[in-house]
């Protein structure tokens, strides 16, 4: 196994059912988790959030939702997940929600060396 | 999967991919990489133009529902709009429970939850799906030949669509593969050694395409047909199947026939890629020496020709392009030759081409039952003819007519006959009938049925080209008949040896026996029709008295007679 997924694994992402879910190829699998930290809707779900778009916000925590569940980016997945439901039921998340999936993803990032 | 394991359909099908999220296209893509081609969408609009674009090539969107530009229900409800986009099954993606039901309601075919399921459920339920949809276009009856396990005709070309649809811009060929004088060499074995060789003609071919990417079928009896991504000039193939037929029965000379047609493009339709292929192919019928041919732009030229007279034979009907000809006959066995008799010929003045000799295309009408236009013209013409010269001439001329195979085939054939004799004010016994010996060869039953009903309406039937198809001699006596026209070949042979003349006594004097009068064919000299006379002959027809003339010419001879019958 890459030096990079055990990382990941000790973060408590289920890299074993990522990898699988990518056909078996943990380059590939490494490359999507890269470019799922760096997606741009962790950015606009900040944003949205902050400028009051409820809207908006979703759309971004709903499409983070689907693809970091399906790398089992598991610790960062549930974070996103409870932030969309509490979008989805009409509330907005607390500073303090955004800025744990922000520290989360930072290590992620961190621990793949993948930064952009 | 039958489907999947069939070494002849394994081409990879084409799956859009329809999603805004990078990561989910590609993970899609990884699982399905192997078995499929794969577009990538990342919005609606974009899918949606894709789709429009390439609608024949996809087998299968899989499509996220949650989108900017155009969302995933919009996709579908446009291609919804559409009989041939909704045909293309979708698969949604979603996290959320409710759009699922949502999205089956109008019109997805299954859904695929995130976060995915693993990649072989996926994988699986991808191919169920294309598999589901392609079997609902194709309404099973009978996919495989009961006789050499490859597809049936309608199968192959339903298969042949479907490659054409997942090679869209491939160069392919069409290949035809005939068993020549495939009815004589049934006639001369038998059905179960027939049978053998169309075995032996399909598994080497089911091998052949299978090498080649591509399949193979079943076409009409001793036709088979393989259509190849791989293209070639197939003498490999030809070889193979006339070693093989050699090989499995050495006693024989069997001609396994093969026609190319290379489709460079798909402006040529399959059908006529392989009726092109078959049009290559018919053109080596008989030259054992010739195993393969390719259609090429000479043929291509003749097939334009040929089109060209398909099309214009109606209106040369019409406007009086078609003429008919009468060529006399002689009673030759008295003191001095009797006109007896004529024979109708059609003659066309092309507008463009100018006079076209029969050949060009008499059997062409044949095969494609245009021939009954003509036939029926003439004898129309030839009653009116007859009836005209009734009036004016003391003489009974009986004139005969052509009746072809196709005629033969037609139910209402006597119905007609009477109706054009009576409209015309002649009776049955002033028009014979005359039907080739060739038109026996298939369904002789049924075609001796329908002669026997044309002459039970009075109507002589003498049998034409006598001695130039494979019937023995008995057929004579099946066939009710009153003249026996004795092909030209043989008179012209006759001169050339003696066992060719002893050949035409034979004939006579069987034809004696039976109570049939003989007419020799082609005569052109005074040698041969003095043999004739002397062999008991009792008419002849040829250029020694007269090619096929206009009717005016025509009762030149009339008035001769008349004037020699006096004196």
């Amino acid at each position: 196994m890459n030096e990079k997924t055990e990382r990941l694994k000790a973060l408590g992402a289920d890299t074993d059912t990522g990898v699988k879910r990518c056909a078996g190829k943990e380059d590939l699998y490494l490359m999507l988790v890269g470019k799922a930290l760096a997606d741009r809707n962790f950015e606009k779900l900040a944003a949205s959030v902050g400028a009051g778009n409820k809207e908006e916000a979703f759309a971004a925590a709903h499409a983070l939702k689907g693809i970091l569940s399906n790398l089992s980016l598991t610790p960062l997945a549930v974070r996103v997940a409870e932030v969309t439901e509490k979008l989805r039921g009409g509330g907005l998340p607390s500073p303090e929600e955004l800025s744990d999936i922000e520290n989360i993803r930072t290590g992620f990032i961190k621990e793949t060396g993948d930064k952009q | 999967m039958e489907m999947r394991h069939d070494p002849i359909l394994n081409y990879k099908r084409t799956v859009l991919i329809v999603d805004d999220e990078e990561v989910n296209r590609l993970l899609l893509g990884s699982i399905l990489e192997d078995d499929y081609n794969i577009i990538y969408a990342e919005n609606g609009r974009e899918a949606w133009d894709v789709i429009s674009e390439k609608t024949s090539t996809i087998s299968i969107v899989l499509l996220d529902l949650l989108m900017p530009e155009m969302n995933g229900f919009e996709v579908i409800k446009m291609m919804q709009r559409n009989v041939i986009t909704a045909a293309i099954p979708v698969i949604v993606l979603t996290s959320e429970k409710a759009m699922e039901v949502e999205s089956l309601r109008l019109g997805a075919a299954d859904f695929i939850s995130k976060p995915y399921d693993m990649p072989e459920i996926i994988l699986a339920r991808v191919n169920r799906m294309v598999q589901f949809f392609e079997d609902k276009q194709v309404i099973s009856s009978v996919e495989r030949d009961e006789l050499t396990g490859i597809y049936t005709k309608r199968f192959f070309f339903k298969y042949c669509e479907k490659l054409d649809k997942f090679h869209p811009d491939v160069k392919t060929d069409a290949i035809m593969v005939d068993v020549d004088h495939y009815g004589l060499l049934k006639e001369l074995y038998g059905n179960d050694m027939a049978e053998g060789v169309l075995r032996i003609c399909a598994k080497t071919l089911y091998l052949y395409a299978g090498k080649h990417e591509g399949i193979a079928g079943r076409g009409e009896e001793d036709t088979f047909y393989a259509y190849l991504m791989a293209t070639g000039d197939h003498t490999e193939l030809a070889a193979e199947l006339n070693k093989r037929v050699a090989e499995e029965f050495p006693d024989t000379n069997i001609h396994i026939r093969v026609g190319v047609f290379k489709r460079e493009s798909r402006d040529v339709s399959l059908l006529n890629s392989f009726h092109y292929a078959q049009i290559a192919g018919d053109t080596i019928s008989g030259d054992y020496s010739a195993l393969v041919a390719v259609y090429d732009n000479e043929l291509r030229n003749a097939t334009l020709f040929k089109d060209r007279l398909i099309h214009d034979i109606k209106a040369g009907i019409e406007t009086g392009q078609f003429v008919v000809y009468y060529q006399p006959k002689y009673a030759i066995q008295g003191d001095r030759p009797r006109l007896c008799g004529a024979e109708a010929l059609v003659r066309w003045f092309h507008k463009d081409f100018g006079f076209l000799t029969p050949d060009k295309y008499i059997s062409l009408f044949e095969q494609n039952g245009l021939i009954q236009l003509v036939d029926r013209f003439v004898w129309k013409e030839t009653a009116e003819q007859i009836k005209k010269w009734k009036d004016r001439y003391d003489l009974d001329l009986p004139v005969s007519v052509n009746a072809s195979r196709m005629d033969l085939f037609d139910p209402k054939l006597s119905d007609v006959l009477l109706e054009i004799t009576k409209a015309a004010g002649i009776s049955p016994q002033d028009l014979h009938v005359e039907v080739t010996e060739s038109a026996y060869a298939k369904d002789q039953d049924r075609m001796i049925e329908a002669v026997k009903k044309i002459r039970d309406n009075g109507f002589a039937i003498e049998m034409d080209d006598f001695g130039t198809g494979y019937s023995a001699l008995n057929i004579l006596c099946s066939i009710p008949l009153d003249v026996l026209k004795l092909d030209m070949s043989f008179v012209r042979q006759m001169e050339s040896s003696h066992e060719n003349e002893m050949m035409v006594d034979i004939i006579l004097d069987m034809a004696k026996m039976l109570g049939v009068e003989v007419n020799a064919e082609g005569v052109e000299t005074g040698v041969q029709l003095d043999k004739l006379k002397k062999l008991g002959c009792d008419m002849v027809q040829g250029f020694y008295f007269s090619k096929p003339v206009p009717p005016a010419e025509f009762e030149k001879f009339m008035e001769k007679e008349i004037r020699e019958k006096s004196e």
